[in-house]
């Protein structure tokens, strides 16, 4: 389904990713590895049009998508949730979600979708008229996914999904994951801490100085 | 000083700086561009109201209102994608976005002064007489204007908070990078919000253009009126500018009734200080830094 051959990507002089390779097939839960400042977030940024690829190729669903903004990738299924949330503060969880479905292809199945993301979290569904910036983190965590699941994912980039929650919140963050791995969805996921992950991961790769190796998880829980 | 005429003015005035300064704050808080032709492009929709009216057409007022606010628009769109766009891939480009606009501005008025000459022009108010309230003699056109430009505030608020498009307007000025991953294309916001901005500014330029006439340099005095209403309201912030203009309006009517004229400007700045002081981002500001 992603598909990525040797790419580099530079944020301003400085070179983050040095030929990074990987590969995320249909119906896969893949995981990539490494420290903070290692170029993981740089990594899903550029897959996801948010960086521009200097050099090597990304393929997603066959086509060439190097060259593609975020807009378009979108629209192809290929969707982002960040590490930061990135929530629009002053608008409500309902307005959040929608403009989740901002895309042609989504919007017209808004309604069923979110439908289905309030059935997944119905706290959300709860809370759907508060302004997201009054929520708490675990909730907030839940926007952030819902908001990306609005988008009619085809492959889910998900950045860092435990970062700044407490630790039954980031257990339960992981159960959902594997819940939408389970029905079918297409993950790609980032973590720093090798421990947190849990379930069913068919590949993992290891992201150390901007060089990606394809790691193997039972070998870097022992290191961690 | 004469309780009643206060409050009219700063009613009116209020009203007119709303529409102005809301313009310029939908693009800072929408595309961080401080923009510097916002007065020219003020005067601009004066000038094109008044030539399809006396240049050629003949069109009546408010067939030439609503014919110019769509050549506003385009006028937004044109320069947020030939003249902006371009600056925001370099380092800086707020610096020279201010610099550019700067530029345009000049362009704009010395191309109207080339066009039209020097001398003002003056569009007629649509509606005689006054009516009196409480002893002042109101003219029927500053009510009209009252309310066409509340009218324009709350389309505006309408738009935002209601349609798709005014909501993809929201995300991007709440988080850039957030509206990107939603699949939101930033660009063509970017030049919704001009557009909308020109639409404000010019539309206001043809309705003020029967009380303070239509001349090439007259967009500066509006300007910097706005410029200081959207900082004091809180930059990037159009509820901010909102209320601002109304605070800056009534201090402005209070002002020249009591010190005098002269005075109004001033006053402004000694506020805007004070406010500054006590809370940098302004009275509703959105930005942190």
């Amino acid at each position: 389904m992603l598909e990525v051959d040797r790419i580099n990507v530079s944020y301003g002089d400085f070179h983050v990713l040095h030929e990074v390779s990987l590969r995320v097939g249909k119906g896969e839960m893949v995981a990539v590895l490494g420290a903070n400042g290692h170029g993981k977030s740089t990594l899903l940024k550029a897959l996801c049009g948010l960086l521009p690829i200097q050099t090597g190729v990304a393929r997603f669903e066959g086509d060439d998508i190097t060259k593609l903004a975020s807009k378009d990738l979108v629209r192809r299924g290929l969707v982002y949730v960040a590490e930061d949330r990135r929530l629009f503060r002053d608008m409500s969880v309902l307005d959040n979600l929608m403009l989740g479905a901002f895309n042609t292809r989504a919007w017209s199945e808004r309604a069923d979708t979110l439908r289905q993301v309030f059935a997944l979290y119905p706290r959300l569904e709860e809370r759907q008229h508060q302004l997201c910036r009054r929520l708490s983190g675990g909730e907030a965590q839940m926007v952030a996914l819902g908001r990306g699941l609005m988008s009619k994912p085809h492959l889910l980039v998900i950045d860092e999904p435990s970062l700044g929650l407490a630790p039954n919140l980031t257990a339960q963050m992981m159960e959902t994951i594997n819940q939408l791995n389970r029905e079918g969805m297409t993950i790609l996921l980032v973590e720093q801490n090798a421990a947190l992950l849990t379930g069913h991961i068919d590949r993992t790769y290891v992201i150390e100085e901007g060089v990606v190796t394809q790691g193997d998880l039972s070998a870097l829980g022992e290191i961690q | 000083m004469n309780i009643v005429e206060i409050l009219i003015s700063g009613t009116t005035q209020g009203a007119v700086y709303c529409v102005i300064a809301m313009g310029l704050s939908l693009v800072y808080g929408t595309s961080r561009i401080l923009n510097f032709a916002h007065g020219a492009l003020y005067t601009l929709g004066g000038y094109i109201a008044w030539y399809l009216m006396y240049g050629g057409p003949g069109l009546s007022f408010g067939l030439a209102f609503l014919a110019t606010l769509p050549i506003l628009f385009g006028v937004g769109v044109v320069l947020e994608a030939g003249l902006i766009r371009p600056l925001r891939r370099h380092p800086n480009w707020q610096i020279n976005a201010i610099m550019v606009t700067l530029g345009l501005a000049f362009v704009i008025e010395n191309g109207l002064q080339l066009l039209f000459g020097p001398k003002t022009k003056t569009i007629p108010a649509f509606i005689e007489g006054g009516i009196s309230i409480a002893g002042t003699t109101v003219s029927l056109y500053k009510i009209a204007l009252v309310f066409m430009s509340i009218l324009l505030v709350v389309l505006l608020e309408l738009f935002l908070a209601r349609t798709r498009a005014g909501k993809s307007i929201q995300a991007v000025s709440q988080d850039l990078q957030g509206a990107a991953q939603v699949g939101i294309n930033v660009n063509r916001v970017f030049g919704l919000a001009l557009g909308l901005s020109v639409v404000l500014t010019g539309a206001a330029g043809i309705l003020l253009a029967p009380i303070f006439q239509i001349s090439p340099i007259g967009g500066w005095s509006p300007f910097l009126k706005a410029f200081v209403i959207v900082v004091f309201g809180g930059l990037g912030s159009t509820r901010g500018a909102m209320l601002a203009a109304f605070i800056l309006a009534f201090l402005e009517a209070v002002v020249v009734a009591t010190v005098g004229p002269g005075w109004s400007m001033p006053a402004w700045l000694i506020v805007l200080m004070v406010v500054l002081m006590i809370r940098p981002k302004g009275l509703l500001g959105v930005w942190e830094n």
